[in-house]
């Protein structure tokens, strides 16, 4: 009964007659897991603040009545309006002119590099996957390295390889052929076709070889099992493989840097190149552009794939 | 018999695994002919070879030597696609982005059959299989015995000379499967096309084949009707392999007029189909199926057999070890007076006088020498 003072925070348990906390043993469990749960709840949504944050910022200001970048003046649609303008030539003004013209030679970049890189990626993905020749392994494991090889080592090689290669045949065929879109194109193929062709073996790995037999058993050969069976099967492989590829080429910045030439600035160059100056609101509305276009692209692919993988 | 469809001669497949020096010889110079017409079974555990067979039939697989003679014309430089032979798949291989109609047509499409005339074929292999109504749908969109139907309209609306199934019914339940086999086998008989079925259940092989091959380890050991694989199985494997057998081991003691004396269950038994067995020192194996064994509490009466039985039947004296109640059957496990155990079956005809013979009775057991093979040991 000397216990009485302990009530309060503590109670007796009624079998024991010891001092105990409030909680037994099964609230005490509840109580972890309930704390374990607020905890992930935490980091889900402090990783997803950290990762959207920036990004919400950049679509805020995009709207901001302001040239600072910095400080919120109020609403406008003026920067849109400009690019907009632009476009459609109403007005010209020369800032967002070079800004389209660098967005231009960044979609005919990825677009071009892309397709390249899809075809080539495909046909490596289906020569590894069909395949039974001595070095297959070896190539196999080849093909995974570009994906984590440093994009500084990757345009310092390029670079390199241009230039002796340049050297070589200007010397041999008395042409000038120089750094462009060529050379910024074959280096986004290089590292390209690593990722089109690791995306589209994985699709190659799910496809029951079964069907491809079937399809000979049924009289088709070679050709007509791959156009009919093999590419329908892995088409949404090859689809995301060119999705990959377009947008790894879109955002590349440091093999462009080492590769590229005289007007052929893409929107990436273009944008460090206004680091040193100031960052116009302009490219905060074409960036957001880009992210819409972006997100739809990928809602498109997504459609698409589970839209497949019912058939 | 008819004529000779298939000939394989001297038939010989090997895989090289990788890293390893020794060849796997899937299929091991087998020589078998396939008649005309013929639902013919190739029956074996899994891995025996009998799908390679199969595959190499197809044109899937390439042999490592020996010939494939279809009609008497070699197949050995014909690529898959211009053979003529179909098949039906283990799990279907249905073309899952294309319609069911679009699937059957496949097939006819690569002839060259005009469009309208080859949905006009689908459609009557469609209806051959009981699935008039669904050539809109998608392969995922029926069920696994629909899309079984479907793969066999597939391959017969190329109306081949030979029908190919790898064990078509693997992924059907029970009663679906045995439904699919008697519809599989009047289709058959309809039809008239040559059959070969690859299947590692033997009563599928049994309630379907007109002559079935076992297979173990690349190697047919047996071609026979159903009858004389389970009657007459040529050696302890496809015994064995096929239905359920008790093998005694028996040690010859003498030949004399009257047959073979081996020692066998503690007694002295004449065993009279022995012509066919080379019979040394050593011990032989006595096959003899659970069913064919008459099982009867000892008496003293029985005695007086003399335990040796007559010249046509064998006698012996053992104790029941273990009864299980099958519901057709009875089966009880007895242990013979030299301590070997042998099964017995006795058909539960008359349950209401049946009376289960409780563990350790003393029974007499006997079969008929007709029903029982002589194997080497």
């Amino acid at each position: 009964m000397a216990n009485k003072a302990l009530t309060g925070p503590f109670v007796r348990s009624p079998h024991t007659s010891e001092i105990s906390l409030p909680i037994n043993r099964h609230d005490r469990g509840r109580f972890l897991r309930g704390a374990a749960q607020v905890g992930y709840k935490a980091i889900a949504y402090g990783g997803m603040i950290f990762l959207w944050l920036p990004i919400v910022l950049l679509v805020v200001f995009s709207f901001n009545d302001s040239r600072a970048v910095n400080q919120w003046q109020g609403f406008t649609g003026q920067w849109y309006g400009n690019i907009f303008n632009n476009i459609i030539g109403t007005e010209a003004r020369f800032s967002t002119e070079l800004m389209l013209h660098a967005v231009g030679n960044s979609l005919f970049v990825s677009v071009v590099a892309g397709i390249i890189a899809t075809i080539i990626g495909t046909m490596v993905a289906l020569s590894l996957a069909r395949g039974h020749y001595p070095g297959r392994r070896l190539l196999d494991g080849l093909l995974y390295i570009p994906l984590v090889i440093p994009d500084i080592t990757q345009g310092v090689s390029l670079a390199m390889f241009f230039m002796i290669a340049f050297g070589f045949i200007n010397n041999l065929l008395g042409l000038g052929a120089n750094y462009g879109f060529g050379t910024i194109i074959v280096g986004h193929v290089a590292f390209n076709i690593s990722y089109v062709a690791v995306v589209v073996r994985a699709r190659l790995a799910h496809m029951n070889p079964r069907l491809e037999e079937a399809a000979y058993d049924l009289g088709a050969n070679g050709w007509q099992t791959f156009w009919r069976i093999t590419f329908p099967q892995i088409l949404p492989g090859i689809i995301a493989g060119w999705l990959l590829a377009f947008t790894l080429s879109l955002d590349d910045y440091v093999v462009t840097f080492f590769n590229n030439g005289v007007g052929t600035t893409t929107l990436s160059i273009f944008v460090y190149g206004m680091l040193k100056t100031s960052v116009t609101p302009e490219i905060n509305a074409l960036s957001t552009l880009m992210l819409v276009a972006s997100t739809v692209l990928v809602v498109i692919s997504l459609g698409m794939q589970s839209q497949f993988s019912k058939r | 018999m008819s004529r000779i469809k298939i000939q394989l001669v001297d038939l010989y497949k090997a895989f090289n695994a990788p890293g390893n020096e020794n060849a796997v010889r899937a299929v091991d110079h087998i020589n078998l002919d396939i008649y005309s017409g013929e639902f013919f079974a190739l029956l074996g555990p899994s891995g025996c070879g009998k799908s390679t067979t199969l595959r190499l039939i197809a044109g899937f697989e390439q042999p490592t030597s020996g010939d494939i003679l279809i009609d008497g014309q070699s197949l050995r430089d014909v690529p898959a696609y211009h053979r003529p032979v179909n098949t039906v798949f283990q799990d279907y291989a249905l073309f899952p982005h294309m319609t069911i109609m679009n699937n059957v047509m496949f097939g006819l499409r690569m002839e060259g059959v005009p469009n309208k005339e080859a949905q006009k074929r689908a459609q009557e292999a469609l209806e051959l299989v009981q699935l008039p109504n669904i050539g809109k749908r998608k392969p995922s969109e029926i069920s696994g015995g629909q899309q079984q139907r479907v793969a066999l309209a597939r391959a017969l609306v190329k109306r081949p000379s030979v029908l190919l199934l790898d064990e078509p019914m693997g992924a059907l339940d029970l009663k679906l499967r045995r439904q699919m086999q008697l519809e599989l086998k009047s289709l058959q008989r309809e039809l008239g096309i040559t059959f070969i079925f690859v299947t590692h259940d033997q009563e599928e092989a049994m309630t379907m084949a007109n002559r079935i091959a076992v297979m173990n380890e690349g190697n047919v050991l047996q071609v026979g009707r159903p009858d004389e694989i389970y009657e007459k199985p040529v050696d302890r494997f496809v015994a064995a392999f096929v239905g359920e057998t008790n093998f005694l081991q028996a040690q010859p003691l003498a030949n004399k007029t009257d047959g073979l004396h081996v020692a066998l269950g503690g007694s002295d038994v004449v065993v009279k189909n022995s012509d066919d067995i080379q019979t040394g020192d050593g011990p032989i194996t006595v096959a003899v199926r659970p069913e064919r064994i008459q099982l009867k509490p000892h008496t003293s009466a029985s005695q007086n057999g003399a335990d040796t039985g007559t010249l046509d039947s064998i006698q012996l004296q053992g104790r029941i070890l273990d009864v299980h109640y099958i519901g057709t059957d009875i089966r009880y496990v007895v242990a013979l007076d030299d301590d070997q155990k042998l099964t017995v079956r006795s058909q539960n005809t008359d349950p209401a006088n049946n009376v289960f013979l409780p563990l350790n009775t003393v029974v007499d057991v006997a079969w008929s020498t007709n029903y029982m093979q002589v194997l080497p040991a």
